[in-house]
């Protein structure tokens, strides 16, 4: 069982080291609406079908380069974000909703492109940071005082690893599998982060 | 008879709290019904949101210089307009258009953004053009947001006569918001705090131009009064702010924004104002003039997204799951922590709505974590329990089953606190469903699962 472990934290410390030279190399990959993109917005002169205007953005742009929202709350803008629209791409999108829906969309008047920049993931990140380091701060304080019969080493120093490991983890295993950066990101860390000092208050209470 | 009565009425409870939950209450408003439980406050993620592009400013201005190099606003009437010289100057010079002063322009921004208390905003610079993306939850407030953003924050206190500058952004600490009640009703206050130095510029300001100068002639002559008024200006964002002079010597400026009122609307009016002067002044002056290139309001992804039915199905996956294994493994004690199970999760439902707590993915994803832990609580009581039968015996079980989990329980409620207070309203949310939720499990466990177990059995 001992040895399982010892092979279980080797494997983890390797996948972090990786992880951290995949950063250092390449970064993250951030998804459509995180990364540096371009919006075009479609003013519409007449109702229209925002999943049409999708299969038309995703038949020009391809399927998993496009997100398509509604532009404003009137429901008369129809907002494409790709990494790159080109003009051919844009003349086509227009060519495509002018006949489906029998308009003349005029290009100079009727649409918008503007480039969104990337997001920063230290921008995501760094308003997690103060809550969660209090937050694990005041939890090892309960953990000395709640616990402190089984020593300093199990009420703070192993919890700490855990939570620094694991972080280090989840960050590492992102950066690996190049899996996107989005809202999720963020919260399946903070989701992990309560998993792991529950598991560690868990541990505690039982010895 | 009594005990059997008892469990019916907590399991109709149960029962109503489900329906309530789920179905709402449905009270004649006019003609139509209308569910008087309100509705669920969905954050930007979930909504939609107002996108600018903000980009460094390309107008140019045009300066006037007299014959002597000054600066003149206008060429007098009547004058030689040979005798100036008419330059145009762009807003933002080309050695000013650099990533450094991109990058603190966007800083400044989201500095703004915490001062004045926005509770869920994206900022992003793209560091080539400039262009700063921001994105802020669509409220009445978001173009007074918006324009505050863009604000060149300067401040300058200068000398009402001649124009000399006393001081500037170089001499502010900060500022902060004040109010005062009287019986006039409720005063706001912008009070501007200075650095060291600026302390001593402002007293020695503050010395200098009082209400009155009074020249007496000497003694045997007629007396001369001259009044004489020395005032100073306070600049803010290029444009006058204020002229006054001063009575006392003082160290920090605190101005009084409106008058004093008891009417809430007007407050409310003072407070914004005195906000946003005070965001302004507690940062740096901008160093560059951005404007809005373009704002709309954009729906969110997720509006009508499968990703959050995705989640949902995994929440009630948990629920089906937990309840599912609680009924086979525990029986009838399985059945009947099942039924409060369900009420938990009904009440906090209602709980949220009723304390307008904001729905993100957060509280969504924190939900499941919820349930998760409500699951922990319940198998823990009832794996206690063993083949217990006597009322006695069980109090006891479950007490000590409680004192397993209540380290927990505490963990996540000191988390839950600490996250409810951020000012981001994607971290406070996770607080506020994590501390409602725990607080729910706990009474809905005490009050009538412990009470549900221990009548149900027969000695």
């Amino acid at each position: 069982m001992k040895n399982i472990k010892k092979i279980i934290l080797v494997i983890m410390v390797l996948i972090i080291i990786a992880g951290l030279i995949m950063i250092y190399m390449k970064g993250f990959n951030y998804s459509l609406l995180y990364s540096k993109a371009q919006r075009m917005n479609i003013y519409m002169t007449q109702d229209f079908n925002i999943n049409e205007i999708e299969e038309i953005a995703n038949e020009v742009l391809g399927e998993n380069n496009t997100e398509v929202q509604l532009g404003n709350t009137f429901g008369t803008v129809a907002s494409i974000i790709s990494k790159e629209i080109t003009e051919e791409q844009q003349n086509n999108i227009i060519q495509k909703v002018n006949e489906k829906y029998g308009i003349e969309i005029n290009k100079d008047s009727d649409i918008v492109l503007t480039t969104i920049p990337q997001a920063n993931a230290f921008d995501l990140i760094s308003r997690y940071i103060l809550p969660l380091l209090i937050t694990t701060i005041i939890v090892l304080v309960y953990y000395v005082i709640r616990f402190r019969r089984q020593g300093v080493v199990k009420c703070i120093v192993l919890p700490a690893l855990r939570l620094i490991l694991i972080s280090a983890f989840y960050i590492s295993v992102i950066a690996l599998t190049r899996l996107p950066i989005n809202e999720f990101f963020a919260i399946c860390g903070i989701l992990i982060y309560f998993i792991t000092i529950m598991f560690n208050t868990v541990k505690l209470s039982k010895q | 008879m009594e005990k059997k009565l008892k469990i019916a009425l907590i399991i109709l409870v149960m029962a109503l709290i489900i329906v309530i939950s789920f179905g709402g209450v449905y009270v004649k408003k006019l003609v139509a019904y209308n569910n008087s439980i309100p509705d669920y406050n969905l954050g930007l993620k979930l909504e939609g949101s107002r996108v600018a592009i903000l980009k460094v400013g390309d107008h140019v201005h045009e300066v006037i210089y007299d014959s002597e190099g000054n600066e003149v606003d206008e060429i007098p009437e009547g004058a030689d307009e040979s005798q100036y010289r008419k330059e145009e100057v762009p807003e933002n010079s080309e050695e000013a258009k650099t990533k450094e002063n991109y990058k603190k322009s966007k800083d400044i921004m989201l500095e703004r953004l915490q001062s004045l208390g926005i509770s869920d905003y994206e900022v992003r610079l793209d560091e080539e053009s400039g262009n700063i993306f921001v994105e802020l939850a669509d409220t009445e407030d978001t173009d007074t947001i918006l324009a505050d953003l863009l604000a060149s924050g300067k401040f300058e206190i200068v000398d009402t006569n001649d124009g000399t500058v006393l001081m500037t952004n170089d001499d502010l600490a900060g500022a902060r918001v004040l109010y005062n009640t009287t019986n006039s009703g409720v005063s706001v206050y912008l009070d501007i705090e200075f650095t060291k130095d600026g302390k001593q510029k402002m007293r020695e300001i503050s010395k200098e131009y009082r209400e009155v100068e009074e020249t007496e002639g000497t003694e045997g002559e007629e007396t001369n009064e001259e009044s004489t008024e020395k005032t100073v200006t306070i600049k803010i964002n290029d444009e006058n702010f204020l002229s006054t002079h001063f009575d006392e010597e003082i160290s920090e400026l605190t101005i009084t924004i409106g008058s004093a009122s008891t009417d809430s609307d007007a407050i409310t009016q003072y407070v914004e104002q005195a906000q946003f002067y005070a965001a302004l002044l507690s940062n740096e002056e901008m160093p560059l003039e951005y404007e809005t290139e373009t704002t709309d309001y954009i729906q969110s992804i997720y509006a009508n997204s499968i990703y959050v039915y995705v989640l949902l199905g995994i929440i009630a996956l948990i629920v089906l799951v937990s309840i599912v294994y609680m009924i086979i493994r525990y029986k009838i004690s399985g059945l009947l922590s099942s039924i409060v199970y369900v009420a938990t999760i009904a009440l906090l439902l209602i709980a949220i709505r009723y304390i307008s707590a904001e729905i993100t993915l957060e509280t969504i994803v924190f939900g499941g974590l919820l349930a998760l832990i409500n699951t922990y609580v319940n198998c823990t009581v009832l794996k206690s329990l063993g083949k217990s039968e006597s009322r006695e015996d069980v109090k006891g079980k479950i007490f000590n089953a409680y004192l397993k989990v209540v380290d927990l329980l505490i963990i996540v409620l000191i988390a839950s606190v600490v996250f409810t207070y951020n000012s981001f309203s994607a971290i406070s949310s996770i607080g506020v469903i994590l501390f409602w939720g725990i607080l729910t499990i706990i009474l809905m466990n005490v009050l009538f699962t412990r009470t549900l177990l221990i009548k149900s059995r027969n000695k």
